[in-house]
């Protein structure tokens, strides 16, 4: 049906038509990846937007599509519609807030562990570009709460090599609920 | 079975003794903590309001073919929203009569008739039993299978939106808008063609009581300038003048206790523009800012849509951000963006109560028929930054409203303390406000009035008035 077409966003339609060989674990390119997304899960994990913003690709886009619970045949249920469809400078914006003092949503901060597994890596058509598919899975606790809020999904990175190290030019987050079990995103910035 | 669904309990206590029209105290227009997170309340509006009420249940874009369906919750009863063959549009209780199971588990789909996994029970689009399995054999001649079908809702759809209601002796659909339609009219029937559902509805959890929320969209400017500040940091908008922060803007509450602000865009343009007292002609404003939901390259036919007076209206008091009774909230405005000229928005939502401190909120997002990949990409980054559970605006309501549920739980918060509307600023209409657009007007210095219809309204159902 056409309504759950997904719109196509670079990192979805990057992710359909990456074609090229894949980078085994163990490979330079891999190791540097997985590096890569370690220390950004540091920085955010830590607060440290500031650091965490120069790591984004001034065409950066990163989105999360709403998902519905639908029939196998009709796949997986990714809406037109999106949690998070923030270009650099709302990435900027959201993730700089977070040091100022009504940030409401994360301020008091709640405790964030991301843990990122499952990494896997491919050429695509562009030279210096890869596209990283990593499973998140991040647990949350707020204020007097005694157990975890959790998050879970897969990202479809597209991770380019500059000058400077490596950016990210697309991220696509496939979020694992229907109904998101919590009131706000302000931990994925 | 009947009978018992017939059976309205009309007792005016809790089973504490305490008189369920103590928890409102009209003389000083307060009401009690206790409502926010009392189970046996919450029992109460189950039966005083989800069932008798007008409910949004979906919009008619969302099921544009025959056999379309999608699954929703009215109050807490899981329902089917689906289209029959000849057009209409059912509301069906998602529980099979037979042994109770759902009847469709996924969100959205599309089928010629609807089947139970669990026997195998057929049911008719229109909610009538259609056959099951070893029929002869299960049941004998005689079986009165017209008694059989799913539990059905009234059904009537208004600018697009779809409302269910289960009470077959309520007013219409059109009697419980009442005046509220005209607003309705300028938010969401603005093009000939109509508008449909960005994808599908964003729905998240917020550990907190419906009301919260529903009051809030009840009229609830004021917090804007606290709880949303740093929009400042986004608008070259004063902090401490109450005008930027559209303090003047004027609400309008009508008599089922729907409500709406209707934003003082003139301010915004001026804003925008630095243009002072000379704005620019209307034309020039509906390019500047044309109404949310339609992309600038329809403007002609909102043009031959709608009157002039209709978008002077629309230019220098857009109907904005409000509530339809009980749970339902509506969104027609500009957010500021981090880059760039700020992004359209229109939404309409729902808050659906899943228990006495937890709430569904269901928020759908609109956009003309038709309109370009590249205008729902500017809706998706306005919705994005701004609303939903990935806004930084939205994300920030769902911060206090838990706090406000989990206070109202403790002995002395319900002793001792109480929500306060003391203030109120009347019946004003503006100056040159058109005659079309009824209610109650109120006009100056935006108060508590809205919010506090919305209490009496939800009152006078809590206590079987109504």
């Amino acid at each position: 049906m056409e309504q759950t077409e997904t719109l196509k966003t670079p990192a979805t339609a990057a992710a359909q038509t990456a074609t090229g060989k894949q980078i085994r674990h163990g490979e330079p390119v891999y190791n540097e990846l997985m590096h890569f997304l370690i220390e950004e899960a540091h920085l955010l994990d830590s607060a440290l937007y500031k650091q965490w913003v120069g790591l984004l690709a001034e065409d950066v886009m990163i989105s999360m599509p709403v998902r519905q619970t639908v029939n196998r045949k009709r796949g997986d249920g990714r809406s037109q519609l999106c949690w998070l469809y923030d270009d650099k400078a709302a990435l900027t914006f959201k993730a700089l807030r977070y040091l100022g003092d009504s940030a409401w949503a994360d301020d008091p901060p709640s405790r964030i562990r991301r843990m990122i597994t499952n990494v896997r890596v491919h050429e695509t058509k562009v030279p210096e570009e890869y596209l990283v598919q990593s499973y998140l899975q991040l647990q949350r606790n707020s204020g007097n709460q005694h157990n975890f809020t959790t998050f879970s999904a897969r990202r479809d990175d597209i991770m380019r090599r500059s000058g400077t190290g490596w950016l990210i030019a697309q991220r696509d987050i496939l979020v694992d609920q229907a109904v998101l079990g919590q009131p706000n995103l302000g931990f994925m910035i | 079975m009947s009978n018992m669904s017939q059976q309205r309990s009309l007792r005016s206590t809790l089973s504490d003794g305490t008189l369920i029209a103590s928890l409102i105290d009209r003389e000083r227009r307060e009401i009690s903590p206790r409502v926010f997170s009392d189970p046996e309340v919450y029992q109460l509006e189950m039966e005083r309001l989800f069932s008798r009420t007008w409910n949004i249940v979906g919009h008619a874009s969302e099921i544009p073919n025959p056999g379309d369906f999608v699954t929703r919750t009215i109050g807490e009863d899981p329902v089917i929203v689906v289209r029959r063959r000849d057009g209409e549009i059912e509301c069906l209780l998602n529980m099979c009569s037979h042994r109770g199971a759902m009847v469709v588990r996924e969100e959205a789909g599309n089928a010629n008739v609807l089947r139970c996994i669990y026997h195998g029970w057929i049911f008719n689009l229109d909610g009538s039993v259609r056959g099951m399995p070893w029929k002869d054999e299960m049941y004998p001649p005689g079986t009165d299978f017209e008694r059989l079908g799913l539990t059905k809702a009234r059904v009537e759809v208004y600018a697009g939106i779809i409302f269910a209601n289960w009470d077959s002796s309520a007013p219409s659909l059109d009697d419980y808008l009442g005046e509220y339609k005209r607003y309705m009219d300028l938010i969401f029937d603005k093009l000939p063609g109509g508008m449909e559902v960005l994808g599908t509805p964003q729905r998240f959890i917020v550990d907190a009581n419906w009301k919260t929320v529903s009051e809030q969209f009840g009229g609830d400017a004021y917090h804007a300038g606290q709880l949303h500040r740093d929009l400042g940091k986004l608008i070259p908008a004063d902090p401490s003048n109450p005008a930027d922060w559209h303090m003047y803007a004027t609400k309008v509450s009508t008599d089922n206790g729907h409500s709406i602000i209707c934003m003082d865009q003139t301010r915004i343009i001026q804003i925008l523009t630095g243009c002072g007292d000379n704005l620019p002609s209307l034309n020039d404003r509906l390019e500047m800012l044309p109404p949310p939901g339609v992309p600038r390259e329809m403007l002609s036919e909102l043009k031959k849509h709608r009157t002039v007076e209709e978008l002077e209206f629309m230019m220098s008091s857009p109907p904005g951000n409000g509530s339809i009774f009980p749970c339902g909230g509506v969104w027609n405005m500009y957010n500021p963006m981090a880059e760039g000229p700020p992004g359209p928005f229109l939404s309409f939502r729902t808050y659906l109560p899943a228990g006495p401190d937890k709430f569904e909120f269901c928020m759908w997002t609109l956009v003309a028929k038709g309109a370009s990949e590249e205008y729902r990409r500017l809706v998706l980054r306005s919705t994005s930054f701004v609303q939903g559970a990935g806004g930084f605006v939205e994300g920030d309501d769902g911060a206090t409203w838990p706090s406000q549920t989990l206070a109202s739980k403790g002995y002395m918060a319900r002793k001792t303390q109480s929500y306060k509307y003391w203030s109120m600023t009347g019946e004003h209409k503006p100056k040159g406000w058109p005659d079309a657009m009824g209610g109650h007007v109120h006009g100056g210095f935006s108060r508590d009035d809205p919010q506090w219809n919305w209490w009496q309204r939800y009152f006078e159902r809590l206590e079987g008035k109504v």
